[in-house]
């Protein structure tokens, strides 16, 4: 992609390029990076190529896909941006780890909360074993100490059957 | 160390007090899998933090003197995770215990891929593990305590606690599929906030079905522990007295009552850090009117579905929103205590003209008499009456 530029190259819309850890542009409208409260401050202090080292190329791409998608937000779509969500939530737990961070990171409020909410839907009702395994967390409990754990949590472990499965 | 060398050991430590900083190898001969070996083990593994070679030989192998050494790495379920291990680690026959006490191995690999193997969540800023857990039921919190030490801290120091209608209904469908009772809700929540040893920031708590006394500890309970936004509902018909002390509380930064009574005895009561009071389904007593509520921060006001505004006093010089809805016997005059009053709302209120103090303003003045007002709403209703 062309390097950046700060002089309007479509008429009147301004330009902004973002630069991932991998070195990759991307030439986007100021209008929309601004959903970034971190990149609005830096346009705010004349920017106008952004390099952004923790965010790589691939989790960059769908953030843009968000702030697109998002910039179009109005009164009327609003059922097409629920199904935007919903489709855009859809990848693996490492995708969306690295995706809540980055939002972290560039400061878009909207769209962690989005993933929070995604997450925690996710969790919600998977077995222990599977939450261990998502979240690569390693058990430092002895059997005999998380017995007693799970004993004194017993009204949490019952009442249902949870979901072993890993996605 | 050999196998007496073990019985003898435990019989005389029956648990090690402290972290056996120092250790670095430990080496096990004749290995039979003895309860006792196996305890050894775990204390081993569970406190020797500087250990980095364990050799366990079992007897058998001994007798046989051959294939000592077995390579992990070919093994399947195992050697995928142990070959993640940093350090040198010699274990013979790991494989063979393995069958016979999958805790040891299990235990292996978590002891030694603690170091590098993050929980994943943890890695996250701290605010959006709360937003995670924001996301999540009180059940599946606590659920997660069996996860790690690390997650039971984190539920036990978690500073929300909705005892919401949710939550209600989750006991509920417990109590349905197995033979607890009710009674049992009482002592979840006990359990709850006992277990809790952080600051509480948010409780939110609906009342039905719960003895008064109980509500009233619990919220004495999470006023103690400095609750900022407390909730209290009561989706049920019976009347419930919000306690006395409540009305002193100096932490409070939001209040959001639903269907309780308003008991406050003293003259003078204030909220010293009050900022949003949200009152919804509440009949105030003539009583009142004798009390002044002193709210200096206080920002936004909501009346929903309330009676007897009339009688209310509030102080709050600072108030830049008061929304009133569905209410009955609104009398204007408390208005003029807001002089910095941004946005006002009175919507669907009836019984407004029946006080002579109303009539005598029309709306253009009342608006007037708010130099700040941005934004205000007023239904249909209340200009008939104007």
């Amino acid at each position: 992609m062309a390097s950046s530029s700060s002089s309007s190259k479509t008429g009147l819309k301004k330009m902004l390029t973002l630069k991932s850890s991998d070195g990759d542009e991307f030439e986007l409208e100021e209008s929309i990076v601004i959903q970034c409260q971190t990149i609005k401050h830096m346009v705010e202090d004349g920017f106008s190529l952004i390099p952004l080292q923790n965010v790589d190329t691939k989790t960059l791409t769908k953030i843009i896909e968000y702030m697109k998608k998002h910039a179009e937000k109005t009164e009327s779509n609003k059922e097409e941006i629920k199904n935007f969500n919903k489709e855009f939530v859809k990848g693996s737990f490492d995708d969306q780890f690295e995706l809540v961070s980055a939002a972290n990171y560039l400061h878009i409020n909207g769209l962690m909360d989005l993933l929070c909410q995604s997450i925690a839907d996710r969790i919600n009702n998977k077995s222990v074993r599977a939450v261990r395994e998502i979240f690569n967390i390693s058990n430092d409990y002895t059997p005999d100490e998380e017995e007693k754990v799970r004993d004194e949590h017993k009204w949490a472990h019952e009442g249902g059957e949870f979901d072993e499965s890993l996605d | 160390m050999s196998r007496d060398a073990v019985r003898e050991y435990l019989t005389t430590h029956d648990c090690i007090e402290e972290d056996l900083i120092a250790l670095r190898k430990i080496k096990l001969e004749g290995f039979v899998n003895t309860k006792n070996e196996r305890l050894f083990m775990k204390l081993m593994l569970a406190r020797s933090p500087s250990l980095v070679k364990v050799i366990v030989k079992p007897a058998e192998l001994i007798e046989q003197k051959s294939r000592k050494k077995i390579n992990l790495k070919k093994r399947s379920n195992v050697s995928v995770r142990l070959s993640l291990v940093p350090i040198q680690v010699l274990i013979t026959s790991l494989v063979r215990l393995r069958k016979n006490n999958n805790y040891i191995a299990q235990n292996y690999m978590n002891y030694f891929n603690e170091g590098r193997g993050t929980d994943r969540i943890f890695e996250l800023p701290r605010h959006l593990i709360d937003d995670i857990l924001n996301h999540m039921t009180i059940k599946e919190i606590a659920r997660m305590s069996v996860l790690s030490r690390k997650w039971n801290h984190k539920w036990s120091t978690h500073p929300t606690i909705l005892l919401d209608r949710w939550f209600h209904e989750e006991i509920k469908y417990r109590n349905r599929s197995s033979s607890s009772n009710i009674s049992d809700f009482k002592n979840i929540v006990n359990n709850i906030l006992l277990k809790h040893s952080g600051h509480i920031i948010t409780f939110v708590l609906d009342i039905s079905g719960v003895g008064s006394d109980d509500r009233d500890i619990w919220l004495r309970y999470v006023s103690n522990r400095g609750v900022k936004e407390l909730k209290i509902k009561n989706s049920t018909q019976s009347t419930y007295t919000l306690p006395s002390f409540l009305f002193n509380s100096g932490e409070l930064s939001h209040l959001d009552i639903t269907n309780c009574a308003f008991n406050m005895p003293l003259a003078s009561t204030s909220f010293q850090n009050l900022v949003k009071l949200d009152l919804k389904k509440i009949s105030f007593d003539p009583t009142l009117a004798y009390t002044i509520l002193e709210a200096p921060h206080l920002l936004t006001m909501f009346f929903t579905d309330c009676n007897g505004l009339q009688y209310l006093n509030i102080s709050a010089s600072r108030l830049i929103g008061l929304h009133i809805v569905d209410s009955h016997y609104v009398d204007l005059k408390i208005l003029k205590a807001y002089a910095e009053l941004k946005v006002l709302t009175i919507a669907s209120c009836d019984k407004i003209q029946q006080y002579e103090f109303w009539r005598r303003f029309t709306l253009t003045e009342i608006i007037c008499s708010f130099p700040k007002l941005i934004g205000f709403c007023f239904n249909n209703d209340l200009f008939k009456t104007v």
